[in-house]
């Protein structure tokens, strides 16, 4: 059997001082979808960011492993290039740089590290056009500076468009559902469903069931008070839903 | 007759003296860099064309007047027919050299008055392509030297013209420029000016535009500081005809020890004059700048329209940004805006590249590019807006750029 694409073990992370997961362990295999649920504060977002190198985190304990790799050693950008991405539940708005630009040079950085050539110009406009085409966003933002002036729909289309274009393995979504309405979440949806595939894996970090209605994961992982304290198949999510997470919290005490 | 407003100068010269330490326009720049040296005169270093090219920030299709330490390179320089265009040297008299409010540098630049650019844009024409005024500083090590210009620029009614002032040096000797340029925009005449200042480091240099614009004139100008051990740069722009516009543009990278330093002056002597300034600053290592943005209102200057801002980014610990932009308001009726900032690399913006695999220095140096590009977007020169663009992505942090 292959090894799974993510292995976490052990993880244990504090922020400032405040222990934020306390023991996180949790195996992805690819082609699976798995979604992370939990209130507020549990650690979720903390998740996200650890395994995706943001600074200010403090590992104490613990592994992840990226196709074997020890993930944690790695800088953000080397774990970006082996193929691990994150979708922002913010994602930062760059005034005065391009969407096109930026994607090329993330691209190209990409292939670099492939010890593949760098695309041209033209051909690697051909390549976003067609995966903007995939995730219904309006080419037109390709030349609007990164997020500056989105709406939230916009914005959180435009992660979906950077994931297509940059073709990760493992994609963490951090509350991509959050701030959009209806519509943008179908489409999200629809795009993220356009992009799974045998190779790749998805965790789908949310508060809420609403995108795994259109979304389906094979797993699901409720996190709370820092750990997972139940995992389950996406019936989990439908129970969520109807009972909260107050059950849960009750059952901790 | 040159000899004559030399003298005229050197009386003003010993009449109002120069900037001391203490005075409140010059607290900030290190005066001791530049006045306590004894300078002996350029002399032409014999530029060639090769050399030229390979000093400029990018080669300009056009007209082209060029100065070698001082003195007009007539064989570099490439002269619109039929209009007046030349050195300032040739065309001499005591009121083109030195306006009645000239003191301190302004006046030491005319008393020892080498040449500089004098370009007329006659009623009604506009200049079929940009002039790129070069002046060329080419140090000894042996002697500090120094070379002084004073250069005007003269549109006609309703005469427009692009003009690329660029400012280069070479060697590593010590060498002092000091500059005036004036310009006279009568009515409805549009200017847009260029300011690159892209001295080599042991480099020092004094420069000043001072502008007057008539009725329904616009100028545009872009000062863009790069080089220089010290640069000081000023702007005094006086919009005295109504329903004039003056936009004042700026941008400077400092690295090392650089100082570059800014001080404008924007006076609205009439009604429905509106001026807008924005000058934008990135520095790293030990750098350091100055802004000093006065806008004065006088009074009757109703329905002034004017903004003044000055922003700055420090990639470093040890760089330092003094910025004061400030209004002086004798009218009632006014829209006046001012502000300044002096901000940091936002951590959220590096890491969201980097976790799309963009390099910390390469992440780094987009967003200064990002920082930047506002200002280069109001270029209107391609060539000189994509050479900068260039430059900025190409340093990965200013340090070494």
């Amino acid at each position: 059997m292959k090894p799974p694409l993510l292995e976490v073990k052990g993880l244990k992370v504090s922020v400032a001082g405040k222990q934020i997961l306390r023991g996180i362990d949790l195996s992805v295999a690819a082609g699976t979808v798995h979604a992370i649920m939990g209130p507020n504060g549990s650690g979720k977002s903390t998740l996200s960011h650890v395994l995706t190198g943001r600074e200010g985190y403090r590992v104490e304990a613990g592994t992840a492993r990226f196709c074997g790799k020890d993930l944690l050693s790695l800088p953000a950008e080397e774990r970006a290039r082996e193929g691990v991405f994150l979708a922002f539940q913010y994602p930062v708005e760059i005034a005065g740089v391009t969407n096109k630009y930026f994607l090329k040079a993330a691209y190209n950085a990409l292939r670099k590290h492939h010890g593949q050539p760098e695309l041209s110009a033209g051909d690697f406009l051909k390549h976003v056009k067609k995966k903007a085409q995939l995730v219904e966003m309006d080419p037109a933002l390709l030349n609007r500076d990164v997020n500056f002036g989105f709406s939230g729909g916009e914005k959180k289309r435009n992660e979906i468009l950077q994931l297509a274009v940059l073709e990760p393995r493992l994609c963490l979504l951090d509350e991509t559902d959050s701030g959009l309405d209806i519509d943008a979440l179908k489409i999200v949806a629809r795009g993220i469903n356009a992009l799974r595939d045998p190779e790749r894996a998805f965790v789908v970090v949310t508060h809420y069931q609403r995108l795994l209605d259109y979304v389906e994961p094979d797993f699901v992982h409720v996190l709370a008070g820092g750990r997972i304290v139940k995992s389950g198949g996406k019936e989990l999510a439908l129970q969520l839903e109807k009972e909260g997470y107050g059950w849960l919290e009750a059952a901790q005490a | 007759m040159i000899e004559g407003a030399r003298r005229s100068a050197r009386w003003r010269l010993a009449e109002r003296g120069l900037p001391r330490p203490g005075d409140e326009d010059w607290r900030f720049t290190p005066l001791a860099a530049i006045l306590g040296k004894s300078y002996t005169a350029a002399r032409p270093a014999g530029l060639t064309e090769a050399e030229l090219e390979g000093l400029c920030l990018a080669p300009l299709d056009g007209y082209r007047l060029v100065f070698d330490n001082g003195r007009l390179a007539a064989e570099l320089s490439r002269l619109p027919q039929g209009l007046r265009c030349g050195g300032l040297a040739d065309e001499i008299d005591e009121a083109l050299l030195l306006g009645p409010e000239e003191a301190g540098f302004g006046a030491l630049a005319a008393a020892r008055f080498c040449d500089g650019p004098y370009v007329v844009i006659p009623k009604g024409m506009k200049l079929d392509a940009p002039l790129h005024v070069v002046t060329v500083a080419t140090s000894a090590e042996e002697q500090p030297r120094e070379a002084h210009y004073r250069g005007v620029v003269v549109l006609e009614p309703g005469a427009e013209a692009v003009i690329v002032e660029e400012a280069v040096g070479r060697g590593g000797g010590e060498f002092f420029t000091n500059s005036v340029t004036r310009c006279e925009l009568a009515e409805g005449s549009r200017l847009e000016l260029y300011r690159l200042m892209r001295e080599t480091e042991p480099l020092v240099s004094v420069h000043g535009l001072r502008a007057r614009l008539g009725r329904d004139a616009g100028l545009r100008s872009h000062v863009v500081g790069l080089g220089g051990a010290l640069a000081r740069c000023d702007a005094d722009v006086v919009l005295a005809g109504e329903g004039c516009e003056a936009e004042l543009n700026g941008l400077y990278l400092a690295c090392r020890r650089q100082h570059l330093d800014f001080h404008t002056r924007v006076v609205h002597a009439v009604p429905r004059g509106r001026s807008r300034e924005l000058y934008k600053g990135v520095l790293d290592g030990q750098a350091r700048s100055v802004f000093d943005g006065l806008v004065e209102v006088l009074p009757g200057a109703q329905k002034t329209d004017a903004h003044v801002y000055n922003k700055n980014l420090l990639l470093s610990e040890g760089g330092l940004a003094h910025t004061k932009p400030e209004f002086k308001i004798h009218a009632n009726d006014v829209q006046c805006r001012h502000g300044a900032t002096v901000g940091q690399l936002s951590e959220d913006a590096l890491f969201y590249l980097r976790s799309r695999g963009v390099g910390t220095a390469q992440a780094r140096s987009l967003l200064v590019y990002a920082f930047a590009s506002e200002m280069l977007g109001r270029m209107a020169l391609t060539k000189v807006r994509e050479a900068l663009a260039r430059r900025i992505e190409a340093a990965s942090g200013l340090e070494g750029a």
